[in-house]
């Protein structure tokens, strides 16, 4: 058979334009799931190997991090090494090189303790010293079960001195500051019954301050009992360590576990990510109050963004004259949904914040000042912010959803004798409801993925207090607030030590990722449904 | 005409629809506005940095006329402003009436006359020197308490150093001097433990210029005990005597002027001092005043005909050392034969008065800031020290004090777009670096390359994202198997919503190190891809039309994929084999030949190579462009009316043949402005870059460095800026620039759009 490109009519051509298509397909899928299983790993209790290094005797104990190219020699690999311990040994990683180890083994008795401070510790466990000085060695046949009985007390007391630190001594910090400002504000004004009114108040402060002081001394009380037994346990280099049982959050044994009990660990790693706090400048525990807070802003953001574009849509799709001006208001709110989200942020910073923020100050909390209250960021601040950030997705998907609504069905509506208002409230709108829905959808889900303008107006790398709790009045709109977005950013650009960040890094992507891939996903079936509901291509 | 009862509409109907119509169109139209209102916003807070300096009298008094004044000092809160009399006395000047008041008398302990007093600010020290060759050094202090209401500072004066020269000319050898002798000019610097004071003398031969030197013995509690460290005599090149000495505010350079107009530069430091430069400022003038700006680095010099420039302390050319250099010109003066002059504490302005006219110029953009004009001649000016007040003394002993208000000294066209020539650098560049670690520090404003930064990230961006994008669209449009489209473009269209935090993070965590050693894998890649897609193409072509129906038209990316994949992982086990072929330089330290792209590429090209470069912000971006650029592509190709299509394959074409060149140049305006809009993501792009680059304003186009785009640079800068200050207003410009660049892109993008539809309806 005779080559011939001519007789080819240009297939290869085709084929080179699927690889646009197949390379295009092969991001997506290959970022997503880089993410999935980065992520995942995060959760799942790897193995501890000992290994052993031709220079040395002592063996290493560590969990495999990754295996990269030696640098300057392509066929050499070394690997990464999470050692933990990192009290200890000051690092809480090695590189070692591939063609240097001589052995390799899982021994059964390794575990993992996940700690309150310093990240976990790899090691071997030695006794537990109670109280009394009775002590167990790990050989006597209910070491594990005190272990276990006296984790389980000390967990509880924990839990009453976070329940004590937190919400009690929180409560009466916050009122003790409302009895200040109130103070102050008497202070200011020059009448004679005033230094009765103080009087009466620092009464009131010095009492709280007398219930501070029982409560700070009963949780201190309860933080050494908790650190009244030790374990012992031997990390690689031969050190024994003594650790007060209040630092231990759990243990377990990675290399005794199987499938099922890996899986159990997996999901209780997961959970605690989902529900607790974070510890250790982030790097450890849970995303608790970042992923609260992202949803607080993101539903408060669709709360403002909501009404006003659909006012906007209905203004300009049944109440405006078309023609020029409208059309050019149309280019300029498409316009909108191309400017950058940094302007927004930026436009926040010197409008919501300084602006508003900075009067709104002047006129009711010149009490707390130096101390700006709404003239800084905060959540109110960054969910207008994204309000208006996200104005332009809604208005647009309204002002589509609004059109795709049968003329016949308006007509029928006003031929009923419906005034117009009625027509729109009644016809139109429920009509339209999907596709405003979809909007929405979408908004939130723009909303709820960006970060940099939310950088200048109010979110913070680690947050006291939620912005919704128990104390009056309940939503705080000018806390500032942590961010899923923002903890991604901050963890991996300004914690001390980002290796040991990385996994959480990776989870807290996944968690973002799948939020904004649902939150499309939702949009896109509806969207779907709504095109076979009306057959036509409106949307 | 009668309505019958039941068809009238209730009066509350009626109301709540008026009502609603009012609401809505007061609420659309208001949102609107609001939104348009963005704009002027960050336009309002721009556009103070344009405005010149103001100033508003606060009093003007007459002092009496047998008062001589030598020098105006003001305060740093411009409330209590001191003048010295010929005699020595210093006197303040009440702001509640004028009147004068002694406060000391700084010659009174000394032997002699007063022949010489300077001021000098940024230490606060008053000098004075005698016709008995005696000097003092006055410091004055400040102390602040509350008078009523108003807070008032108090002067103290405390004489840190006193010297007789005459004594220490006789004790260190040096020849003594003819005739009447007297000071004429005087310096003191101080600068950690080193002091320095210059002082000139005229005697019957002429002038003579000595520094001396002072060293502090070290001590835990700070000041030790001053002694006497050396006495030199300066002298010019040739032996020149020098008139006059300026020493700068770190006490390590020392200029002299000599009769001639000629300025003498010497060096000083712990071996002694050396004669390093001298230079000559004006061919025509005489020098007639000079002294160093705030941070003694620019040295600002005043002609006889009124020329006015500065030389500044730079790095010569090769970038050895450090010499004057003429750096700034600024608008002439009016000629006199004595200038008035003070300079700012707070920045590089400084205030100048000749005859009766009055400026105020900031050195870094040569700027005039105010211009006044007296009705008599101005004798003294002085500023405060938080560039807060202006006063000035004229021949009529009339007193004026103003306050100042010029926030934002720094603004102007040239400073934000213009090659200025700042302080240290070896010529004018285009640069930014808004905060610096001392208080002299000199802003370097300029936007040029955080714009450029944005437009290299945007190209590096568009070079990968368009070629992809494109040809996606084209096969998803014309090729793709309908049924597959559906699955297809929501898939593709998830990758625009990805959070660009996540791609940021994957660039900068995952993608950066694994390609910093990987680049010939990525070149091969390059290579590889389209040679097999093409040569998978051809070889199908050839296929029998049996084998070929098996896979129905639409499909074929389903093969192609894993043998991309296999390409793909081909490729990169490759490049190392590539890299040792193609990528070798010889190793300047140890001689051997290694395979290294990352030294290769900086030995051929001289540029630097970063592991956080553009190619991997040109990647991380494609991942938030492509899926923009595609979908809004593949809308306009797939919009191209079905009748062209089944013409042109009716008249034989194949179907490549009439995907390019019957649909491509249709939807041309349509994926022109698919590539617009993907442009404008680009261009306002924050996260990516802020994560995936160094964030290092330079200005070159080197793929394998970072850069410093606008948005990222406000993402970093704004939070730390303070409130409605220079730094503040300029990230705010940097804002706009950046949103008047999105806005441009986008609607061309739109009007396109608009036209484009036009057009399909009439085809």
């Amino acid at each position: 058979m005779k080559f011939s490109l001519r007789k080819t009519y240009g297939e290869p051509f085709v084929w080179l334009t699927a690889t646009g298509l197949a390379l295009g397909l092969i991001m997506v899928v290959g970022l997503v799931g880089l993410i999935m299983v980065k992520g995942m790993e995060s959760f799942w209790p790897k193995r501890v190997l000992e290994i052993v290094l031709k220079n040395s005797e002592q063996p290493l104990l560590g969990q495999i991090v990754l295996k990269r190219d030696q640098s300057g020699f392509k066929d050499k690999k070394e690997w990464q090494i999470f050692l933990g311990n990192r009290d200890r040994l000051g690092e809480g990683f090695r590189f070692i090189q591939e063609d240097k180890i001589s052995r390799l083994s899982q021994p059964l008795d390794i575990v993992v303790i996940e700690r309150r401070e310093y990240g976990p510790a790899l090691g071997r466990f030695l006794k537990l010293e109670l109280a009394q000085n009775r002590v167990l060695k790990v050989g006597d046949q209910d070491f594990y079960k005190t272990l276990n009985q006296e984790l389980d007390i000390v967990s509880n007391q924990w839990d009453e001195i976070r329940d004590l630190e937190k919400n009690q001594i929180g409560d009466i910090n916050a009122k003790i500051q409302k009895l200040i400002e109130k103070k102050k504000g008497l202070e200011r004004k020059k009448y004679s019954s005033i230094s009765k009114k103080i009087k009466v108040i620092d009464d009131k402060i010095h009492k709280l301050n007398e219930t501070y002081n029982a409560l700070a001394a009963t949780a201190s009380n309860l933080r050494q009992l908790s650190s009244q037994n030790k374990l012992v346990y031997q990390i690689f280099n031969g050190e024994e360590v003594g650790l007060a049982l209040g630092q231990i959050i759990s243990y377990y044994r990675p290399n005794q576990m199987g499938l099922f009990s890996r899986t159990f660990k997996f999901c209780t790693h997961l959970f605690n990510f989902l529900l607790t706090e974070p510890r250790e400048a982030n790097t450890e525990g849970g995303i608790f109050p970042a992923l609260f807070g992202t949803m607080i802003m993101t539903i408060l953001m669709s709360a403002m963004v909501t009404p006003f574009g659909v006012i906007a849509a209905i203004y300009l799709r049944e109440y405006a004259k078309q023609g020029f001006f409208v059309r050019l208001v149309r280019i300029s709110v498409n316009n909108l949904a191309g400017v950058p989200s940094v302007i927004f942020g930026v436009f926040g910073l010197g409008f919501f914040v300084y602006f508003l923020g900075g009067s709104l100050d002047q006129l009711f909390f010149s009490n707390r000042f130096p101390t700006p209250t709404f003239g800084t960021g905060g959540l109110l601040w960054a969910s207008l912010t994204l309000a208006l950030l996200t104005l332009p997705v809604v208005i647009v998907a309204s002002e589509e959803a609004l059109a795709a609504v049968p003329r016949g069905a308006r007509e029928a509506a006003l031929a009923c004798g419906a005034s117009k208002w009625q027509m729109i409230q009644r016809i139109v709108l429920p009509a339209a409801l999907p596709g405003v829905l979809t909007g929405l959808i979408l908004a939130m889900a723009r909303g709820a993925g960006e970060v940099a303008p939310l950088m200048l107006v109010g979110v913070v790398k680690l947050a006291p207090t939620l912005p919704l709790n128990m104390t009056y009045p309940f939503i705080h709109l000018d806390q500032k607030f942590m961010h899923l977005g923002f903890h991604i950013y901050d963890l991996g650009f300004q914690s001390p030590d980002s290796d040991a960040a990385k996994p959480m890094i990776y989870a807290t992507a996944l968690l973002m990722i799948i939020l904004v891939l649902a939150l499309n996903l939702g949009a896109i079936a509806i969207r779907e449904h709504l095109r076979r509901k009306y057959g036509s291509g409106a949307f | 005409m009668n309505i019958p009862e039941r068809f009238k509409p209730s009066r509350s109907v009626l109301m709540i629809d008026q009502w609603m119509t009012r609401f809505i169109r007061f609420g659309g139209m208001s949102l609107i506005i609001a939104v348009f209102g963005i704009c002027f916003f960050i336009l309002s807070q721009v556009i103070p940095l344009f405005g010149g300096a103001e100033i508003t009298l606060l009093h003007q008094f007459k002092l009496d006329s047998h008062f001589k004044p030598l020098t105006l000092i003001l305060d740093e809160w411009g409330e209590l402003p001191l003048f010295v009399n010929e005699n020595g006395e210093v006197r303040s000047i009440s702001q509640k009436d004028g009147r004068t008041t002694l406060l000391i008398n700084l010659v009174s302990d000394l032997k002699g006359n007063l022949t010489a007093l300077r001021y000098e600010p940024e230490q606060n020290n008053l000098l004075v020197g005698t016709d008995a060759l005696e000097i003092a050094v006055y410091r004055i202090d400040y102390e602040r308490f509350q008078d009523g209401d108003q807070m008032q500072g108090n002067p103290s004066f405390h004489k840190i150093q006193s010297y007789s020269i005459e004594k220490l000319l006789r004790e260190n050898l040096f020849k003594s001097l003819k005739g009447k002798t007297f000071i004429t000019d005087l310096a003191y610097v101080e600068s950690g433990s080193r002091k320095i004071i210059a002082s000139t003398i005229k005697s019957e031969e002429g002038y003579h210029s000595y520094l001396i030197k002072l060293k502090e013995a070290s001590s835990l509690l700070g000041g030790g005990e001053v002694t006497f460290d050396g006495l030199d005599e300066l002298k010019g090149k040739a032996g020149e005597n020098i008139q006059k000495v300026y020493v700068n505010n770190l006490a390590d350079a020392v200029v002299g002027l000599d009769a001639t107009g000629t300025f003498f530069y010497y060096w000083l430091d712990s071996d002694g001092i050396k004669l390093k430069q001298s230079f000559v400022p004006f061919d025509e003038e005489k020098p007639i005043f000079a002294d160093f700006l705030l941070g003694g680095n620019s040295f600002y010099i005043i002609g006889g005909e009124g020329s006015n420039l500065i030389y500044s302390l730079n790095l010569d050319k090769n970038g050895e050392e450090r010499l004057f250099q003429k750096t700034k010109q600024f608008n002439h003066l009016v000629p006199t034969s004595s200038y008035a002059f003070a300079k700012s504490l707070r920045n590089k302005a400084f205030l100048v008065a000749a005859e009766k006219e009055i400026s105020l110029r900031y050195a870094t953009t040569e700027n005039i800031r105010w211009e006044g004009e007296s009705l008599v001649p101005i004798q003294h000016v002085a500023l405060s020290r938080k560039y807060e007040h202006l006063a000035y003394l004229d021949s009529a002993n009339q007193f004026s004090l103003y306050k100042l208000n010029d926030p934002h000294p720094e603004g102007g066209w040239r400073t934000f777009f213009g090659k200025i020539w700042y302080e240290g650098a070896s010529n004018p560049e285009y640069a930014w670096q808004s905060t610096g670690g001392t208080d002299d520090f000199e802003p370097k404003l300029s936007l040029i390359p955080l714009i450029f930064g944005t437009l290299k990230g945007t190209l590096y961006a568009m070079l990968f994202s368009f070629p992809i994008a494109f040809i996606a669209a084209l096969y998803t449009s014309e090729f793709l198997h309908p049924r597959l489209k559906k699955i297809v473009k929501p898939t593709m269209e998830v990758m625009a919503s990805l959070p660009s935090v996540i791609l940021g993070f994957i660039g900068a965590f995952w993608l950066a190190p694994l390609l910093s050693d990987r680049v010939p894998s990525l070149i091969l890649i390059l290579i590889f891809l389209p040679l097999v897609a093409v040569f998978l193409g051809i070889i199908w072509a050839q296929l029998p039309n049996q084998l070929r129906r098996i896979l129905p038209k639409g499909m074929e990316f389903f093969i192609s994929i894993p043998v991309l994949l296999l390409a793909i992982f081909l490729a990169w086990k490759l490049g190392p084999l590539f890299e040792l072929i193609v990528f070798t330089v010889i190793d300047p330290t140890t001689g051997q030949v290694i395979a290294d792209f990352g030294t290769w590429w900086s030995q051929i090209t001289g540029l630097p190579f970063e592991q956080r470069n553009s190619l991997i912000v040109g990647i991380a971006m494609g991942f938030a462009v492509i899926p923009i650029i595609f979908t809004i592509s593949e809308d306009s190709l797939a919009q191209v009316p079905l009748s062209l299509r089944s013409a042109s394959l009716a008249c034989g074409a194949s179907r490549w043949q009439t995907a390019i060149r019957v649909v491509v140049p249709t939807a041309a305006a349509g994926v022109f402005s698919a590539t617009m809009v993907g442009l404008g993501r680009a261009v306002g792009e924050t996260m990516i870059v802020l994560m995936a680059t160094g964030n290092t304003p330079i200005m070159e186009w080197n793929i394998f460095s970072g850069m410093r785009t606008l948005s990222a640079n406000l993402a970093v800068e704004l939070p730390e800026a303070p409130f409605h200050g220079t730094l503040y207003r300029v990230l705010f410009l940097g804002g706009l620039i950046l949103f008047l660049m999105t806005f441009i892109v986008n609607t061309i993008a739109e009007l396109l759009r608009q036209y484009i539809r036009e057009r399909y309806k009439t085809l």
